[in-house]
């Protein structure tokens, strides 16, 4: 009898357990309040600075409000983890996502919180740039926050460069780009360096380049659905960038089988002309010493036809949402997010290779970088001034026709499918996403 | 008194497996309806679901990548039923016979089972760089022939299933071991004394022997390589030439946002584990018999 009883008591035990579910602090004058803040950074210098930020603002609208909210800071959590706490009953009161596209996936189900009021009290509509605050939008309402922009660009050796006799920086055209492309070959450099083993997102940097300086409005159209993948044009493109693999100017033709660790050892060690990554390569690139951050040069990927222009495919580097279960907190959630926008937090955000917000940032924040960050700071701001912007894969494409766009890709550069059967599975995926509801946010 | 004592001791049995059992269905069984479920809807990963019959199914049916995905698990699989079975079983057998050291050995053979998967994977992936790594050994030994792209396409599915061998094949020399050293020793003493060698000795005893330990291991490896993903996510992201179910469902619900369509692989997933249990249930049964 003894025995039964003991065995029932450790039934009710681990049933507890198993049912346990912590007690919501209730909101109180004093008592304090949890607040999580989710990112997917996981770079230990980003981390430690973005935990010390929000604890800042917290902190300031604690001394402001008599409130007693207490930071709980989660980093490293990716979209997988998002998607999965979002739809649980653990969601973070502030988090990121990928791209716009995603806002509206998650609006839909009603899970985020209107920030209209905190767009109107701060003047976020005269503060962020109008394509930034037009992201933002969903049917009108300001349901997220642009995490900062990014784009992709082309990095370069200046020594690789002078050894091989060329100068990055005059090319502006296909042929001249690839006559540097086999002088640098021929003297046993990698042309571009790129890996996408272990981050076949890699692929997609360049495939935004691509798609994009195949025509900005085609691939626009192409996206909305009033133009075609199967455009001779694209075809075009994807001959161009699978004869450029077979003649080994991508990674010696193993941009797929190298890691992006790889690819980052091979630039910084000389082994390679051109390196291709986006303007947060500066996480990478700031540790460097003095001399070898200025013999790293940065430019716009030449044209590669007569239809398009060099410009700089944009992306937001993701996007700062609330959650509508922390409808209390609305006020702190939108002095937060006011708050990552100001002035103040730029210059670092900028030093450590974080997005920076997509505000007019002051020249004041940027003397602390280094030679080649200014430059690249400032080459993104003049095309984004001048309206020489793209559309990256990442932040604009359909979520199923992105991945088979980097993965089908491969494919193609192995000869498994031809480029016409690539783009017509791109369009039959663009299209079925389009029927099944997917809303292009493009700017 | 004996029938008491015995229904005590059922009631006892009962008890004890009951929280383990709670804990089991209340934290996979249960959810995994829920998985069924969802394998018929249009499921997104949040919140909203439309039920959609069997779209799921007979899209999976038509699906290219599916059907290369069951092809790479089953390779997986017939590589994991082989190689490290024969070699962990011919390797204990020897080591069960070593007198000095054996225990230094064992300790040498499964220390790769407790080096993570993502640990172990990013070193073989530096192995299997393409122009450093065990390529560059290779060329500068004159083993030119050997100087491949280990992780293109074509060899994959090979170079990372031989990473996961590499790091599982010491946890089955252990099991392995374990059961040879139940064997009775007056077995081999009565084959020595009828003129058995070292292989019929082994073939006749040792295999007969170790039959349910064997038995298990096949299953666990043939379960195992349909649900397997850390490596070759770790190593490949599932891409081209290496795609498993587990990757593909993986990327369906986490980058595709189709959690519904991930849900139906899961299910087929399962399905194919159930049938392994079921015919292995059935050799089994025919064995004892």
């Amino acid at each position: 009898m003894k025995k039964v009883l003991f065995v029932l008591l450790m039934c009710v035990f681990v049933a507890s357990i198993g049912f346990a579910n912590g007690s919501k602090e209730s909101p109180s004058a004093s008592a304090p309040v949890e607040l999580e803040v989710s990112t997917n950074s996981t770079e230990e210098n980003q981390v430690a600075f973005a935990e010390s930020m929000y604890k800042e603002l917290i902190n300031e609208y604690n001394q402001t409000n008599g409130t007693n909210y207490v930071l709980k800071f989660s980093p490293g959590q990716g979209m997988d983890i998002t998607n999965t706490r979002m739809s649980s009953n653990d969601k973070p009161d502030i988090f990121q996502i990928d791209s716009p596209a995603d806002v509206q996936r998650y609006a839909k189900d009603n899970l985020l919180l209107d920030l209209t009021p905190a767009a109107e009290k701060y003047g976020w509509k005269n503060t962020m740039f109008d394509w930034a605050y037009n992201l933002s939008k969903v049917n009108g309402r300001v349901m997220t926050l642009p995490m900062g922009y990014e784009g992709i660009v082309l990095w370069y050796d200046k020594t690789v460069a002078k050894e091989v006799g060329v100068d990055p920086e005059a090319i502006t055209n296909k042929d001249q780009f690839e006559d540097a492309l086999k002088k640098a070959q021929g003297k046993g450099y990698i042309p571009i360096m790129l890996g996408s083993q272990d981050w076949p997102w890699a692929q997609e940097w360049y495939l935004s380049i691509m798609y994009s300086y195949t025509g900005r409005d085609l691939l626009k159209s192409t996206l909305e659905g009033k133009s075609s993948w199967t455009d001779p044009r694209f075809k075009e493109t994807v001959d161009l960038y699978k004869s450029w693999n077979e003649k080994g100017y991508l990674a010696n033709g193993k941009s797929y089988i190298l890691t992006s660790d790889d690819a980052i050892n091979a630039f910084t060690t000389h082994k390679c002309l051109f390196k291709l990554e986006g303007t947060w390569a500066t996480y990478w690139i700031n540790p460097l010493t003095p001399e070898e951050q200025d013999n790293i040069g940065v430019m716009l990927h030449p044209a590669i036809n007569n239809n398009e222009k060099a410009h700089l495919p944009i992306a937001v580097g993701g996007m700062y949402c609330a959650s509508a279960d922390a409808a209390d907190k609305a006020d702190v959630i939108g002095y937060i997010l006011n708050g990552i926008m100001s002035q103040k937090y730029q210059g670092k955000f900028l030093e450590l290779g974080m997005d920076v917000a997509p505000i007019s940032v002051d020249k004041s924040q940027f003397e602390n970088l280094g030679t080649t960050t200014k430059q690249m700071w400032n080459m993104v701001n003049n095309a984004l001034a001048d309206g020489a912007y793209g559309y990256t894969t990442y932040a604009f494409y359909p979520p199923e026709t992105r991945v088979y766009c980097y993965e089908g890709i491969v494919d193609v550069m192995e000869g498994k499918i031809t480029s016409a059967e690539y783009l017509q599975k791109m369009q039959d995926l663009n299209k079925k996403e389009l029927a099944n509801g997917f809303t292009p946010v493009l700017p | 008194m004996a029938k008491s004592r015995r229904d005590d001791l059922k009631r006892i049995a009962f008890f004890s497996l009951l929280p383990i059992f709670l804990f089991h269905f209340v934290l996979i069984v249960s959810p995994s309806f829920g998985t069924i479920y969802n394998s018929f809807t249009d499921w997104s990963g949040l919140i909203s679901k439309n039920f959609i019959g069997l779209d799921n199914y007979k899209e999976l049916l038509g699906d290219s990548q599916f059907s290369d995905s069951i092809k790479n698990n089953l390779k997986w699989m017939a590589m994991f039923v082989t190689i490290p079975v024969i070699l962990s079983l011919i390797i204990g057998y020897m080591l069960s016979s070593v007198k000095k050291g054996r225990i230094i050995l064992r300790v040498c053979y499964f220390l790769p089972y407790v080096i993570s998967a993502a640990i172990a994977g990013k070193i073989f992936a530096a192995f299997f760089n393409p122009f450093l790594g065990i390529n560059a050994w290779f060329e500068s030994v004159g083993l030119h022939c050997l100087v491949k792209d280990w992780l293109a396409p074509e060899h994959a599915l090979v170079s990372v299933a031989s990473v996961d061998m590499w790091h599982w094949w010491g946890f089955l020399l252990v099991l392995f071991m374990s059961a040879l050293q139940q064997i009775d020793i007056s077995l081999y003493e009565s084959a020595e004394v009828e003129g058995a060698n070292s292989i019929q000795k082994l073939w006749y005893i040792t295999i007969p022997s170790i039959q349910p330990t064997l038995m298990f291991i096949l299953l666990i490896s043939m379960v195992w390589s349909v649900s397997t993903f850390d490596y070759v996510w770790v190593m490949t992201k599932g891409s081209s030439g290496s795609s498993l179910l587990s990757t593909m469902m993986y990327k369906n619900a986490f980058f595709k946002y189709r959690a519904g369509y991930a849900c139906a692989i899961s299910v087929f997933q399962s399905c194919i584990s159930f049938l392994i249990f079921g015919v292995f249930g059935r050799i089994q049964k025919k064995l004892e018999d």
